[in-house]
Protein backbone atom coordinates (compact mmCIF):
# COMPACT_ATOMS: atom_id res chain seq x y z
CA UNK A 1 0.00 0.00 0.00
CA UNK A 2 1.55 3.34 -0.57
CA UNK A 3 2.53 5.45 2.36
CA UNK A 4 0.33 8.52 1.58
CA UNK A 5 -2.76 6.10 1.60
CA UNK A 6 -0.85 4.56 4.82
CA UNK A 7 -0.64 7.88 6.31
CA UNK A 8 -3.77 8.77 5.99
CA UNK A 9 -5.87 5.63 7.27
CA UNK A 10 -3.78 5.99 10.13
CA UNK A 11 -4.35 9.80 10.69
CA UNK A 12 -7.63 9.98 9.74
CA UNK A 13 -9.67 7.12 9.21
CA UNK A 14 -8.61 5.37 12.89
CA UNK A 15 -8.93 8.64 15.10
CA UNK A 16 -12.63 8.87 12.66
CA UNK A 17 -13.63 5.38 13.56
CA UNK A 18 -12.77 5.66 17.01
CA UNK A 19 -14.44 8.96 17.76
CA UNK A 20 -17.54 7.67 16.43
CA UNK A 21 -17.82 5.05 18.60
CA UNK A 22 -16.83 7.17 21.80
CA UNK A 23 -19.43 9.64 20.44
CA UNK A 24 -22.44 6.69 20.33
CA UNK A 25 -21.27 5.39 23.44
CA UNK A 26 -21.44 9.03 25.06
CA UNK A 27 -24.56 10.30 23.47
CA UNK A 28 -26.84 8.48 26.36
CA UNK A 29 -25.76 10.49 28.45
CA UNK A 30 -27.31 14.01 30.03
CA UNK A 31 -26.96 17.01 28.71
CA UNK A 32 -25.02 19.30 29.69
CA UNK A 33 -22.12 16.35 30.27
CA UNK A 34 -22.83 14.99 26.87
CA UNK A 35 -21.75 17.94 25.25
CA UNK A 36 -19.11 18.23 26.63
CA UNK A 37 -17.48 15.02 26.48
CA UNK A 38 -18.32 14.95 23.13
CA UNK A 39 -16.55 18.09 22.42
CA UNK A 40 -13.80 16.93 24.19
CA UNK A 41 -13.85 13.57 22.18
CA UNK A 42 -14.02 15.47 18.93
CA UNK A 43 -10.94 17.56 20.74
CA UNK A 44 -9.30 14.44 21.60
CA UNK A 45 -9.30 13.15 17.86
CA UNK A 46 -8.41 15.93 16.29
CA UNK A 47 -5.43 15.54 18.68
CA UNK A 48 -4.68 12.25 17.59
CA UNK A 49 -5.13 12.39 13.72
CA UNK A 50 -3.02 15.54 13.65
CA UNK A 51 -0.26 13.64 16.28
CA UNK A 52 -0.43 10.34 13.92
CA UNK A 53 0.16 12.70 10.97
CA UNK A 54 3.21 14.83 11.96
CA UNK A 55 4.89 12.45 14.58
CA UNK A 56 4.87 15.90 16.57
CA UNK A 57 3.83 17.30 19.71
CA UNK A 58 5.41 20.54 21.17
CA UNK A 59 4.34 22.45 24.27
CA UNK A 60 4.68 25.57 24.33
CA UNK A 61 3.79 25.77 20.82
CA UNK A 62 6.85 26.23 17.65
CA UNK A 63 4.69 25.54 14.73
CA UNK A 64 1.20 26.49 13.86
CA UNK A 65 0.51 22.86 13.73
CA UNK A 66 1.50 22.88 17.48
CA UNK A 67 -0.86 25.35 18.12
CA UNK A 68 -3.96 23.55 16.36
CA UNK A 69 -3.55 21.11 19.45
CA UNK A 70 -4.21 23.99 21.25
CA UNK A 71 -7.13 25.52 19.52
CA UNK A 72 -8.90 22.16 19.39
CA UNK A 73 -8.69 21.80 23.13
CA UNK A 74 -9.60 25.72 24.04
CA UNK A 75 -12.90 24.98 21.80
CA UNK A 76 -13.70 21.79 23.43
CA UNK A 77 -13.12 23.98 26.81
CA UNK A 78 -15.76 26.83 24.93
CA UNK A 79 -18.58 24.05 25.30
CA UNK A 80 -17.70 23.41 29.08
CA UNK A 81 -17.78 27.07 30.13
CA UNK A 82 -20.38 28.72 27.62
CA UNK A 83 -22.72 29.73 29.77
CA UNK A 84 -26.84 29.09 28.40
CA UNK A 85 -27.67 32.64 28.89
CA UNK A 86 -27.61 34.51 24.87
CA UNK A 87 -25.37 37.75 25.56
CA UNK A 88 -22.83 36.31 27.60
CA UNK A 89 -22.63 33.28 25.64
CA UNK A 90 -21.85 35.76 22.22
CA UNK A 91 -19.23 37.54 24.03
CA UNK A 92 -17.36 34.35 25.27
CA UNK A 93 -17.57 33.08 21.83
CA UNK A 94 -15.69 36.22 20.66
CA UNK A 95 -13.50 35.97 23.42
CA UNK A 96 -12.70 32.40 22.11
CA UNK A 97 -12.19 33.65 17.92
CA UNK A 98 -9.69 35.92 19.74
CA UNK A 99 -7.97 33.51 21.83
CA UNK A 100 -7.44 30.61 18.77
CA UNK A 101 -6.68 33.40 16.72
CA UNK A 102 -4.48 34.69 18.40
CA UNK A 103 -2.70 31.17 19.30
CA UNK A 104 -2.11 30.43 15.83
CA UNK A 105 -0.74 34.09 15.26
CA UNK A 106 1.29 34.56 18.06
CA UNK A 107 4.40 33.17 16.02
CA UNK A 108 3.99 35.84 13.43
CA UNK A 109 3.80 38.78 16.00
CA UNK A 110 6.53 40.32 14.99
CA UNK A 111 5.49 40.55 11.37
CA UNK A 112 1.57 41.50 12.09
CA UNK A 113 1.73 44.97 12.61
CA UNK A 114 0.71 46.16 9.17
CA UNK A 115 -2.12 47.72 7.64
CA UNK A 116 -3.37 44.89 5.46
CA UNK A 117 -2.72 42.44 7.98
CA UNK A 118 -4.63 44.30 10.56
CA UNK A 119 -7.16 44.28 8.10
CA UNK A 120 -7.24 40.67 7.35
CA UNK A 121 -7.10 39.43 11.45
CA UNK A 122 -10.05 42.01 11.37
CA UNK A 123 -11.68 40.29 8.21
CA UNK A 124 -11.29 36.89 9.86
CA UNK A 125 -12.90 37.71 13.03
CA UNK A 126 -15.61 39.03 11.69
CA UNK A 127 -15.54 35.86 9.24
CA UNK A 128 -15.03 33.59 12.23
CA UNK A 129 -17.71 35.43 14.84
CA UNK A 130 -20.15 35.74 11.59
CA UNK A 131 -19.84 31.91 10.76
CA UNK A 132 -20.15 30.51 14.22
CA UNK A 133 -23.19 33.20 14.77
CA UNK A 134 -24.77 31.29 11.40
CA UNK A 135 -24.18 28.15 12.88
CA UNK A 136 -25.72 28.61 16.31
CA UNK A 137 -28.90 30.06 14.42
CA UNK A 138 -29.11 27.62 12.37
CA UNK A 139 -29.05 25.05 14.80
CA UNK A 140 -32.31 25.86 15.98
CA UNK A 141 -33.91 25.41 12.42
CA UNK A 142 -31.79 23.14 10.34
CA UNK A 143 -31.60 19.22 10.77
CA UNK A 144 -28.59 17.97 12.59
CA UNK A 145 -27.32 16.01 9.64
CA UNK A 146 -27.44 19.29 7.30
CA UNK A 147 -26.17 21.25 9.96
CA UNK A 148 -23.02 19.09 10.09
CA UNK A 149 -22.84 17.83 6.38
CA UNK A 150 -23.20 21.43 4.71
CA UNK A 151 -19.87 22.94 6.69
CA UNK A 152 -17.92 19.89 6.05
CA UNK A 153 -17.97 20.90 2.34
CA UNK A 154 -15.96 24.21 3.38
CA UNK A 155 -13.76 21.72 5.60
CA UNK A 156 -13.25 19.65 2.96
CA UNK A 157 -12.58 22.18 0.39
CA UNK A 158 -10.27 24.00 2.81
CA UNK A 159 -8.40 20.78 2.76
CA UNK A 160 -8.62 21.23 -0.87
CA UNK A 161 -7.17 24.32 -1.53
CA UNK A 162 -4.21 24.10 0.84
CA UNK A 163 -3.16 21.42 -0.91
CA UNK A 164 -3.51 23.10 -4.37
CA UNK A 165 -1.99 26.48 -2.81
CA UNK A 166 1.34 23.91 -1.54
CA UNK A 167 0.65 22.94 1.89
CA UNK A 168 0.28 19.40 2.15
CA UNK A 169 0.52 19.14 5.73
CA UNK A 170 -2.57 21.33 6.97
CA UNK A 171 -4.61 19.95 4.05
CA UNK A 172 -3.78 16.98 5.90
CA UNK A 173 -4.67 18.13 9.32
CA UNK A 174 -7.56 19.63 7.90
CA UNK A 175 -8.44 16.22 6.31
CA UNK A 176 -7.97 15.27 9.69
CA UNK A 177 -10.41 17.57 10.96
CA UNK A 178 -13.09 16.22 8.10
CA UNK A 179 -12.73 13.17 9.54
CA UNK A 180 -13.46 13.84 12.89
CA UNK A 181 -16.57 15.74 11.55
CA UNK A 182 -17.50 12.42 9.63
CA UNK A 183 -18.26 10.50 12.90
CA UNK A 184 -19.93 13.22 14.37
CA UNK A 185 -22.44 13.05 10.77
CA UNK A 186 -22.27 9.20 11.29
CA UNK A 187 -23.57 9.52 14.67
CA UNK A 188 -26.00 11.94 13.56
CA UNK A 189 -26.96 10.08 10.54
CA UNK A 190 -27.97 6.85 12.00
CA UNK A 191 -29.20 8.24 15.53
CA UNK A 192 -29.68 11.73 15.81
CA UNK A 193 -30.78 12.03 19.50
CA UNK A 194 -27.23 10.44 20.19
CA UNK A 195 -25.23 13.79 18.78
CA UNK A 196 -25.22 17.24 20.90
CA UNK A 197 -25.46 20.15 18.28
CA UNK A 198 -23.44 22.39 21.01
CA UNK A 199 -20.90 19.80 20.70
CA UNK A 200 -20.04 19.73 16.85
CA UNK A 201 -20.85 23.75 16.48
CA UNK A 202 -17.48 25.30 17.46
CA UNK A 203 -15.82 22.63 15.05
CA UNK A 204 -17.85 23.00 12.59
CA UNK A 205 -17.47 26.74 12.35
CA UNK A 206 -14.46 28.52 14.09
CA UNK A 207 -12.01 25.44 13.24
CA UNK A 208 -12.48 25.50 9.70
CA UNK A 209 -12.03 29.51 9.53
CA UNK A 210 -8.19 29.18 12.03
CA UNK A 211 -7.47 26.41 8.68
CA UNK A 212 -8.19 29.48 6.29
CA UNK A 213 -6.49 31.94 8.91
CA UNK A 214 -3.38 29.50 8.60
CA UNK A 215 -3.93 29.61 4.42
CA UNK A 216 -3.79 33.47 4.92
CA UNK A 217 -0.68 34.20 6.57
CA UNK A 218 1.69 31.42 6.67
CA UNK A 219 0.83 30.53 3.05
CA UNK A 220 -0.17 34.06 1.48
CA UNK A 221 -3.42 32.23 -0.27
CA UNK A 222 -5.40 35.15 -1.40
CA UNK A 223 -8.07 35.70 1.35
CA UNK A 224 -10.90 36.11 -1.00
CA UNK A 225 -10.42 32.68 -2.05
CA UNK A 226 -11.17 31.49 1.22
CA UNK A 227 -14.44 34.03 1.74
CA UNK A 228 -15.53 32.04 -1.91
CA UNK A 229 -15.16 28.62 0.38
CA UNK A 230 -17.42 29.85 3.03
CA UNK A 231 -20.53 29.73 0.46
CA UNK A 232 -21.92 26.24 1.95
CA UNK A 233 -22.11 28.79 5.28
CA UNK A 234 -24.24 31.09 3.27
CA UNK A 235 -26.27 28.26 1.95
CA UNK A 236 -27.55 27.66 5.61
CA UNK A 237 -27.93 30.88 6.19
CA UNK A 238 -30.24 31.32 3.55
CA UNK A 239 -31.90 28.01 3.44
CA UNK A 240 -35.19 29.62 5.08
CA UNK A 241 -35.90 31.12 1.50
CA UNK A 242 -35.20 27.59 -0.27
CA UNK A 243 -37.96 25.06 -1.20
CA UNK A 244 -36.17 21.85 0.90
CA UNK A 245 -37.95 18.50 0.90
CA UNK A 246 -39.01 17.97 4.48
CA UNK A 247 -37.21 14.28 5.15
CA UNK A 248 -33.86 15.66 7.23
CA UNK A 249 -31.68 12.94 4.97
CA UNK A 250 -33.12 14.56 1.47
CA UNK A 251 -32.63 17.90 3.06
CA UNK A 252 -29.22 17.22 3.75
CA UNK A 253 -28.07 15.97 0.26
CA UNK A 254 -29.74 19.33 -1.37
CA UNK A 255 -28.28 21.39 0.63
CA UNK A 256 -24.56 19.89 0.24
CA UNK A 257 -25.44 19.59 -3.27
CA UNK A 258 -25.87 23.30 -3.23
CA UNK A 259 -23.17 23.91 -1.53
CA UNK A 260 -20.40 21.64 -3.06
CA UNK A 261 -21.57 22.39 -7.07
CA UNK A 262 -20.17 26.21 -6.64
CA UNK A 263 -17.26 25.39 -4.32
CA UNK A 264 -16.36 22.58 -6.82
CA UNK A 265 -16.38 25.39 -9.81
CA UNK A 266 -14.34 27.78 -7.77
CA UNK A 267 -11.56 24.90 -6.87
CA UNK A 268 -11.27 23.81 -10.60
CA UNK A 269 -10.46 27.43 -11.61
CA UNK A 270 -8.19 27.36 -9.09
CA UNK A 271 -6.45 24.15 -9.99
CA UNK A 272 -6.13 25.44 -13.50
CA UNK A 273 -4.62 28.90 -12.28
CA UNK A 274 -2.16 27.21 -9.77
CA UNK A 275 -1.73 23.42 -11.03
CA UNK A 276 -0.86 20.64 -9.10
CA UNK A 277 1.32 20.35 -6.28
CA UNK A 278 4.89 19.48 -7.21
CA UNK B 1 57.63 62.94 24.34
CA UNK B 2 53.70 63.18 24.89
CA UNK B 3 53.68 63.31 20.79
CA UNK B 4 55.60 60.05 21.22
CA UNK B 5 53.56 58.31 23.67
CA UNK B 6 50.35 59.42 21.82
CA UNK B 7 51.38 58.18 18.25
CA UNK B 8 52.09 54.94 19.92
CA UNK B 9 49.51 54.17 21.96
CA UNK B 10 47.53 54.98 18.76
CA UNK B 11 49.31 52.82 16.62
CA UNK B 12 49.00 49.41 19.51
CA UNK B 13 45.21 50.12 19.65
CA UNK B 14 45.43 49.92 15.61
CA UNK B 15 47.09 46.74 15.56
CA UNK B 16 44.53 45.78 18.39
CA UNK B 17 42.00 46.94 16.16
CA UNK B 18 43.21 44.53 13.24
CA UNK B 19 43.89 41.49 15.08
CA UNK B 20 39.95 41.49 16.43
CA UNK B 21 38.13 42.72 13.28
CA UNK B 22 35.62 40.25 12.70
CA UNK B 23 36.05 38.79 9.06
CA UNK B 24 32.70 39.99 7.05
CA UNK B 25 30.86 37.55 5.09
CA UNK B 26 30.60 37.82 1.30
CA UNK B 27 27.49 36.93 0.52
CA UNK B 28 27.89 36.79 -3.28
CA UNK B 29 30.53 34.42 -2.72
CA UNK B 30 28.98 32.39 -0.39
CA UNK B 31 26.40 29.73 -0.81
CA UNK B 32 24.85 26.83 1.63
CA UNK B 33 23.76 23.49 -0.63
CA UNK B 34 22.00 20.94 0.14
CA UNK B 35 21.71 17.45 -1.47
CA UNK B 36 18.61 15.03 -0.26
CA UNK B 37 16.80 12.14 -1.48
CA UNK B 38 13.40 12.47 -3.52
CA UNK B 39 11.74 8.83 -1.90
CA UNK B 40 14.93 7.23 -2.42
CA UNK B 41 14.36 7.56 -6.34
CA UNK B 42 16.88 10.16 -7.09
CA UNK B 43 18.52 13.68 -5.47
CA UNK B 44 17.39 16.83 -5.52
CA UNK B 45 19.75 19.61 -4.86
CA UNK B 46 19.30 22.75 -3.33
CA UNK B 47 20.89 26.06 -2.74
CA UNK B 48 20.68 29.21 -0.40
CA UNK B 49 22.17 32.41 -0.60
CA UNK B 50 22.71 35.91 0.43
CA UNK B 51 24.26 34.48 3.21
CA UNK B 52 25.60 36.88 6.22
CA UNK B 53 27.93 36.51 9.16
CA UNK B 54 31.35 37.13 10.61
CA UNK B 55 33.87 35.38 11.40
CA UNK B 56 36.26 36.26 14.61
CA UNK B 57 39.55 34.48 13.46
CA UNK B 58 43.23 34.57 15.00
CA UNK B 59 45.56 32.70 12.94
CA UNK B 60 48.17 32.41 16.07
CA UNK B 61 45.22 31.20 18.96
CA UNK B 62 42.74 29.30 16.04
CA UNK B 63 40.30 27.86 19.57
CA UNK B 64 39.53 31.34 20.00
CA UNK B 65 37.66 31.79 16.44
CA UNK B 66 34.22 32.05 16.22
CA UNK B 67 31.52 33.23 13.83
CA UNK B 68 27.97 33.16 13.48
CA UNK B 69 25.95 32.42 9.81
CA UNK B 70 22.36 34.02 8.48
CA UNK B 71 21.26 32.05 6.00
CA UNK B 72 17.82 33.45 4.49
CA UNK B 73 15.33 30.21 4.13
CA UNK B 74 13.38 32.40 1.50
CA UNK B 75 16.36 32.18 -0.50
CA UNK B 76 15.91 28.18 -1.00
CA UNK B 77 16.46 27.79 -4.63
CA UNK B 78 16.04 23.88 -5.95
CA UNK B 79 15.65 25.51 -10.02
CA UNK B 80 11.52 24.59 -10.08
CA UNK B 81 9.53 27.38 -8.88
CA UNK B 82 6.28 25.94 -7.19
CA UNK B 83 9.04 23.21 -5.66
CA UNK B 84 10.64 26.09 -3.89
CA UNK B 85 7.43 28.05 -2.79
CA UNK B 86 6.46 24.54 -1.10
CA UNK B 87 10.16 24.53 0.26
CA UNK B 88 9.18 27.93 1.86
CA UNK B 89 6.08 27.17 3.44
CA UNK B 90 5.37 25.44 6.77
CA UNK B 91 5.58 21.78 5.58
CA UNK B 92 9.50 22.81 5.03
CA UNK B 93 11.30 25.44 6.06
CA UNK B 94 8.96 27.99 7.37
CA UNK B 95 10.15 30.69 5.94
CA UNK B 96 7.56 33.24 7.34
CA UNK B 97 8.11 32.08 10.61
CA UNK B 98 11.59 31.46 10.58
CA UNK B 99 13.20 33.68 8.15
CA UNK B 100 16.69 32.58 8.91
CA UNK B 101 18.59 29.37 9.75
CA UNK B 102 21.19 29.81 12.46
CA UNK B 103 24.93 28.97 12.44
CA UNK B 104 26.88 29.67 15.49
CA UNK B 105 30.33 27.90 16.45
CA UNK B 106 30.64 26.51 19.86
CA UNK B 107 34.60 25.30 19.52
CA UNK B 108 37.14 25.74 16.86
CA UNK B 109 40.02 23.00 16.91
CA UNK B 110 42.81 23.49 14.89
CA UNK B 111 43.75 20.15 12.38
CA UNK B 112 46.96 20.67 10.44
CA UNK B 113 45.59 23.41 7.58
CA UNK B 114 41.67 22.49 8.44
CA UNK B 115 39.18 23.83 11.32
CA UNK B 116 37.68 20.99 13.08
CA UNK B 117 34.23 22.52 14.13
CA UNK B 118 31.24 21.94 16.94
CA UNK B 119 28.67 24.34 15.92
CA UNK B 120 24.52 24.94 16.84
CA UNK B 121 22.59 24.87 13.70
CA UNK B 122 19.19 26.77 15.09
CA UNK B 123 16.33 25.56 12.58
CA UNK B 124 12.93 25.80 12.75
CA UNK B 125 13.11 26.83 16.67
CA UNK B 126 15.44 23.61 17.35
CA UNK B 127 18.75 24.40 17.98
CA UNK B 128 20.79 20.67 17.70
CA UNK B 129 25.00 20.68 17.42
CA UNK B 130 27.16 19.73 14.59
CA UNK B 131 30.25 18.51 14.18
CA UNK B 132 32.70 19.55 10.81
CA UNK B 133 35.25 19.90 9.06
CA UNK B 134 36.05 23.21 7.87
CA UNK B 135 38.41 23.38 4.76
CA UNK B 136 40.59 26.80 5.00
CA UNK B 137 41.42 26.70 1.12
CA UNK B 138 42.63 30.04 1.11
CA UNK B 139 43.42 33.42 2.43
CA UNK B 140 45.30 36.24 0.75
CA UNK B 141 44.99 40.06 -0.25
CA UNK B 142 41.69 40.64 -2.07
CA UNK B 143 42.24 40.54 -5.61
CA UNK B 144 39.85 43.53 -6.46
CA UNK B 145 40.71 46.63 -8.02
CA UNK B 146 41.71 49.19 -5.34
CA UNK B 147 40.80 46.88 -2.53
CA UNK B 148 43.03 47.18 0.67
CA UNK B 149 40.93 44.05 2.20
CA UNK B 150 41.89 40.50 3.26
CA UNK B 151 40.58 37.86 1.40
CA UNK B 152 39.78 34.05 3.28
CA UNK B 153 37.60 31.41 1.95
CA UNK B 154 36.80 27.99 2.40
CA UNK B 155 33.94 24.92 2.79
CA UNK B 156 32.53 23.01 4.91
CA UNK B 157 30.57 19.46 4.35
CA UNK B 158 28.57 17.88 6.96
CA UNK B 159 24.98 16.05 7.06
CA UNK B 160 22.09 16.56 9.43
CA UNK B 161 18.59 14.60 9.67
CA UNK B 162 16.06 17.80 9.41
CA UNK B 163 13.38 15.51 11.31
CA UNK B 164 15.43 16.13 14.29
CA UNK B 165 14.89 19.89 13.48
CA UNK B 166 11.35 19.35 13.82
CA UNK B 167 10.65 19.38 9.85
CA UNK B 168 8.78 15.69 9.83
CA UNK B 169 6.77 16.12 6.76
CA UNK B 170 7.19 13.41 4.52
CA UNK B 171 9.45 11.79 7.21
CA UNK B 172 7.44 8.78 8.23
CA UNK B 173 10.42 7.13 10.22
CA UNK B 174 13.33 9.05 11.12
CA UNK B 175 16.15 7.80 8.98
CA UNK B 176 14.03 7.04 5.58
CA UNK B 177 15.25 8.41 2.21
CA UNK B 178 14.77 12.26 2.42
CA UNK B 179 15.45 12.81 6.34
CA UNK B 180 18.95 13.43 5.62
CA UNK B 181 20.30 16.11 4.17
CA UNK B 182 24.09 16.65 3.02
CA UNK B 183 24.99 20.14 3.53
CA UNK B 184 27.77 21.79 1.73
CA UNK B 185 28.84 25.17 3.48
CA UNK B 186 31.31 27.59 1.12
CA UNK B 187 32.03 30.83 1.75
CA UNK B 188 34.29 33.75 1.74
CA UNK B 189 35.21 36.34 3.75
CA UNK B 190 36.48 39.95 3.58
CA UNK B 191 38.58 42.05 6.68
Amino acid sequence: MSPQVLLALKSIVLPAALATVALFLVGGLKDPLRSRLQALILALGYVLGAYLLLNRFEFPPILPADSMYLAALLLALFVVIAPKDVRSRYGIRAVFVLLTGGVLLWHLRATLNTTPNMRNMLAFFCLGLGVWSILERSARQVSLPSLIAVPMVACAATAALLMFTGSSSFSQMAGVLCGQLGAALVVAGVKPARMSSTAVLPFLSIFVILFMLIGHFYQDVNPWWFIYLCWPFAVLWIRTWLPLPKNPYAEAIVLVILSALPVGYFLSTVVKQTGLPV
Amino acid sequence: MKRLLLAATLLLSGAAYAQNTPWVIDSAHASVVFKVSHMGFSNIYGMFSGIEGTIVWDEKKPEATSFELKIPTASVNTGVAKRDDHLRNTDFFNAKQFPHILVKSKSVKKNGANLDVVADVTMLGVTKPVNFTFHVMKTGKDFAPGSNKMRTGGEATFKIKRSDFGMKYMVTKPGEPGDELEVIVNLEALK
